[in-house]
């Protein structure tokens, strides 16, 4: 039966934790935020097929990650057709160096296809292991080791380039 | 910058991410009442799920486009521009320049100046009937700025000279550009009175060339039009551009506030 109660019972544990794996997974708080309440609600329509309520994490991340690629999927429909959604970039109220680390790494996970950003995530956020990830991204153990070194190639990439620019821009003014 | 560097960068990056991303997080109660709210909706949920579908996603896609496409509407177009000339003896000459970009006429103008001219664009228009999709291609004003080795002073400059050729006079052109990203902000107004305001944000420094569209919105009203059916003469034309908007139309008063999101 899909019932509300039962559901915040089984999230109460994960419920931090998987709304900020949402959140590290999209731009911005607000997109993330609303990734984890479309997560739930996908949750509560299938919380009939969950066998093993002991699984429960497991079950919701997978919930979470489909939910995921079903938005990136949309996004180019979502630029054609507005569905009222205007994504914002990750709002950052002070200068501190923090938080533009943080902005800096939303961008860079930003440029990455979503299996990647998802393996990143989980494994360097969100301690997966490696056979959790392959579990919950339904791929091999060898497929989510090549995604990782790939996804950390390409930020490594991502950051070199920006530097590149940078440095123009630093011995003009000294 | 070395590897090694990169990779603690990385990784500090990473650490700050996940602290910022535990800042006002919402409770399970908020969630729960989330949860009590987006139930009690179901017809909007029932949409969402249906249009959240691919299949049906790519239908009601094709169907928009198809209908903002197709339907003929009158509108009026640049097809050239025109360059009134003067020389140092007072001799006034114009000269007609087929491009519909306004860059390549304002460089047209820039070439005789240097010969000591005082060269004036103008836009060139005509009245036709056409899509949705070739008003808003025919209208839109097409700024291209090289950015290379340019001030950001003489990037405000470039632009605000290539407003003026497609017949707006900018009031504000600022732009700002760091490794973090550049911003364009335009205040302009065209002959008519009407007043444009424009925010063009982008993130990364590796900006070679600043390429966007500006104006290009058709908001004449054809004899006996009511204010919703300009308003969807409005809205059309900003969709067929891709841009999400929100358009009121309140008698000689309108009102457009569009944004468009792209991913790097």
């Amino acid at each position: 039966m899909n019932d509300p109660r039962r559901l915040m019972e089984l999230l109460a544990p994960v419920h931090d934790a998987a709304r900020m794996t949402a959140r590290r997974l999209c731009r911005s708080h607000a997109d993330g935020d609303d990734l984890f309440h479309e997560a739930v609600l996908r949750a509560l329509g299938h919380l009939h097929e969950l066998r093993d309520a002991s699984k429960f994490r497991s079950w919701f991340y997978a919930v979470l990650l489909n939910v995921h690629r079903a938005r990136h999927r949309h996004d180019f429909w979502r630029r054609l057709v507005s569905f009222d959604e205007t994504r914002a970039e990750l709002v950052v109220d002070d200068e501190s160096d923090a938080l533009a680390g943080a902005h800096r790494m939303a961008r860079a996970l930003a440029t990455l296809a979503p299996p990647e950003r998802e393996a990143i995530v989980l494994f360097e956020l969100e301690g997966f292991s490696l056979d959790e990830i392959a579990a919950l991204q339904r791929s091999s153990l060898s497929a989510v080791k090549s995604r990782l070194v790939r996804a950390r190639g390409r930020l490594r990439r991502h950051y070199e380039r920006r530097e590149r620019v940078t440095r123009p821009v630093v011995q003009e003014q000294s | 910058m070395s590897t090694r560097n990169t990779d603690s960068r990385i990784e500090s990056d990473l650490k700050a991410l996940a602290e910022s991303s535990a800042r006002g997080l919402p409770t399970l109660d908020q969630t729960a009442r989330a949860l009590t709210v987006a139930r009690t909706q179901p017809a909007g949920g029932r949409i969402m799920s249906i249009v959240r579908k691919p299949l049906f996603a790519t239908a009601l896609g094709a169907a928009v486009v198809a209908a903002v496409l197709v339907c003929p509407v009158p509108y009026s177009r640049t097809v050239g521009y025109e360059l009134t000339v003067t020389n140092a003896a007072g001799r006034v000459a114009k000269i007609r320049v087929p491009a519909k970009n306004a860059a390549q006429a304002e460089r047209r103008a820039a070439e005789l100046r240097k010969h000591g001219a005082v060269v004036a664009v103008a836009a060139r228009t005509e009245r036709v009937w056409g899509s949705v999709y070739a008003m808003a291609k025919d209208k839109l004003l097409d700024v291209h700025v090289d950015l290379d080795g340019k001030t950001d002073a003489q990037v405000a400059d470039d632009i605000r000279a290539q407003l003026a050729s497609g017949g707006w006079n900018a009031d504000d052109v600022q732009v700002q550009r760091s490794a973090e990203g550049s911003t364009v902000q335009i205040d302009a107004q065209d002959d008519s009175g009407r007043q444009m305001k424009v925010v063009r944000k982008t993130s990364g420094g590796d900006e070679k060339s600043m390429d966007f569209q500006l104006g290009g919105i058709d908001d004449a009203r054809e004899p006996g039009m009511t204010d919703a059916q300009l308003r969807d003469k409005i809205l059309q034309q900003l969709k067929a551009r891709g841009l999400d908007a929100d358009v009121t139309v309140d008698g000689g008063k309108i009102q457009i506030r569009a944004s468009k999101s792209v991913e790097e």
